[in-house]
């Protein structure tokens, strides 16, 4: 028996997970939805990608203080960890749905095929698609390292550290914006937008698509490796060690 | 089988076991003895790997628990004292975790139920404490694990379902399989386990098959005054004092008095092991 990784082992985790994350499967739904609707009920404004920004972002503080959340007792460990699959499927059935399944909705959202007025919807994420992709998966590689670093506490810690990451980005941004001429950070680029940086220029556009696509990549890899690293036995280990087994 | 390899286990500075050395055979139900904080729960928990031993090992049938190895949990099921159990009919519950488990019988599970009088068709949330321990330890016992591991699993139930229990336990029973069964209710699984162990004191204090204790030892009451000279073991009772003694080849078999044994144990742990040296 494979004891890494195994299809139909990850299969049945991935049936486990989705049926006890009721309410994050209500949110992502709803957040889509939302997102959505928006330009139907709103004519279009400046306002609105920095507004979905905003909340897009709050929906990730959600989503990462709940990556964990039935690992919170020792009565909800005992039964995680003791299910018959590895570490691997774990970590990354919870991946799939904490990360993949919020992009590839995403995705999905804005592909012209599903909506007829799919310049709306462009537009309704950030002034780029590609942009926009971007600014969500950065968005969520954070929540699922967050929501590893912070299983134990939840939401109230997460919003406090990623408000203060938050506010210290946009503080360098704005500051640095003349300096780094025309090439802004993707995961708060409709807020640079917002805030009057010029991104009509085609050239500056190019540049700041490839600089996206690598801070993506790498970030992706970066987060996703280190919330592996996390997920580790050791960290595991802690997790028991930390409730009232005697 | 399970094997423990000088075993050594501490929470912070607070040592659990040094240099614990166990094995559990196939074919028996244990009865996991020891007075609070002696660290029977520590124990289940080492060996389903969700705790990791400072030194030493625990090996079931040749996987080393520490990993984890799915087909290892495969064949290993806990029953916590105290467990979570989500909010969903019982036959969502079966249809997602029995996957898990390549030995699942829904024959067993069917029979178990009936057993503790409940049925298929029930809610897991509405469910009282005691019915959940019941439905969750029916399905523990249709899991057909090699190893099954219980925690206090007579807490919270009623008088009726602790008999019920005890027969559904043992009709479970076969001989590739072992239950390890840890409580302080010993009346609770009296007559259903075949083997007693008892921890305390960082190490095992004691690990008997019962046949052998009965063989070995008495367990009567006596009038105060009258309790025999050779007695290993003397506490008051009722009846004046309980008292545990060597069996002489003259000597009938006693029933097992299982607290008298463990008070006994633990009051004089070598005089009770001496019995056992030779008849």
């Amino acid at each position: 028996m494979n004891n890494w990784f195994n299809i139909k082992r990850f299969w049945l985790v991935l049936q486990h997970e989705f049926a006890n994350a009721r309410i994050e499967l209500a949110i992502l739904a709803t957040v889509l939805l939302l997102g959505y609707a928006m330009p139907y009920v709103n004519e279009y404004n400046k306002w609105i990608p920095a507004v979905y920004s905003v909340g897009f972002f709050i929906y990730e503080w959600v989503l990462a203080s709940r990556v964990f959340v039935n690992m919170r007792s020792g009565t909800q460990c005992i039964s995680y960890l003791t299910m018959p699959a590895s570490n691997a499927e774990k970590f990354y059935a919870r991946l799939l749905l904490y990360w993949l399944l919020p992009i590839l909705l995403l995705l999905l959202l804005s592909a012209p095929i599903l909506t007829p007025d799919a310049y709306r919807h462009k537009v309704l994420y950030n002034t780029d698609l590609v942009l926009s992709i971007g600014n969500a998966i950065l968005q969520l590689n954070a929540a699922v390292l967050f929501g590893t670093l912070f299983r134990k506490h939840g939401l109230p810690l997460l919003l406090l550290f990623e408000t203060a990451l938050m506010v210290a980005a946009i503080v360098v941004i704005i500051c640095a914006r003349d300096v780094i001429n025309n090439i802004d950070f993707a995961p708060i680029v409709s807020i640079v937008d917002y805030v009057g940086t010029d991104l009509d220029n085609d050239a500056a556009m190019g540049r700041l698509k490839l600089v996206t696509a690598a801070f993506v990549g790498v970030s992706t890899v970066v987060n996703i490796g280190l919330a592996r690293i996390l997920f580790s036995r050791k960290r595991l280990r802690r997790a028991m060690l930390n409730t009232n087994v005697e | 089988m399970v094997t423990i390899n000088n075993l050594q286990f501490s929470y912070g500075s607070h040592e659990v076991f040094s240099n614990l050395n166990l094995t559990f055979d196939e074919g028996k139900i244990y009865g996991l003895l020891g007075m609070n904080g002696a660290g029977k729960s520590t124990l289940l928990y080492l060996m389903s790997g969700l705790l990791f031993a400072k030194q030493g090992s625990v090996d079931f049938n040749g996987h080393n628990m520490s990993r984890r190895s799915p087909s290892a949990l495969a064949d290993l099921f806990i029953v916590p004292e105290e467990f979570d159990l989500p909010a969903m009919t019982f036959e969502r519950y079966i249809k997602l975790n029995a996957p898990f488990y390549p030995n699942f019988s829904q024959e067993t599970l069917e029979r178990c139920l009936h057993g503790f009088d409940m049925s298929m068709d029930m809610n897991l949330e509405r469910l009282s404490m005691g019915q959940k321990k019941k439905a969750f330890v029916c399905f523990a016992l249709a899991c057909n694990t090699g190893l099954l591991l219980m925690d206090e699993p007579t807490n919270g139930l009623d008088i009726p379902s602790k008999s019920q229990f005890r027969k559904v336990v043992a009709e479970c029973m076969t001989d590739n399989r072992t239950i390890i069964i840890s409580t302080h209710q010993v009346r609770d699984v009296e007559n259903l386990i075949d083997n007693i162990t008892i921890v305390g004191n960082r190490q095992l204090l004691f690990d008997m098959p019962v046949a052998q204790i009965c063989d070995h030892l008495t367990f009567a009451d006596c009038k105060l005054g009258q309790q025999p000279e050779d007695a290993i073991y003397t506490q008051p009772s009722a009846m004046g004092c309980a008292v545990v003694c060597k069996r002489t080849a003259d000597d009938n078999e006693t029933p097992l008095d299982i607290e008298l044994l463990f008070n006994a144990v633990l009051a004089n742990t070598e005089s009770v092991k001496q019995a056992f040296a030779v008849k």
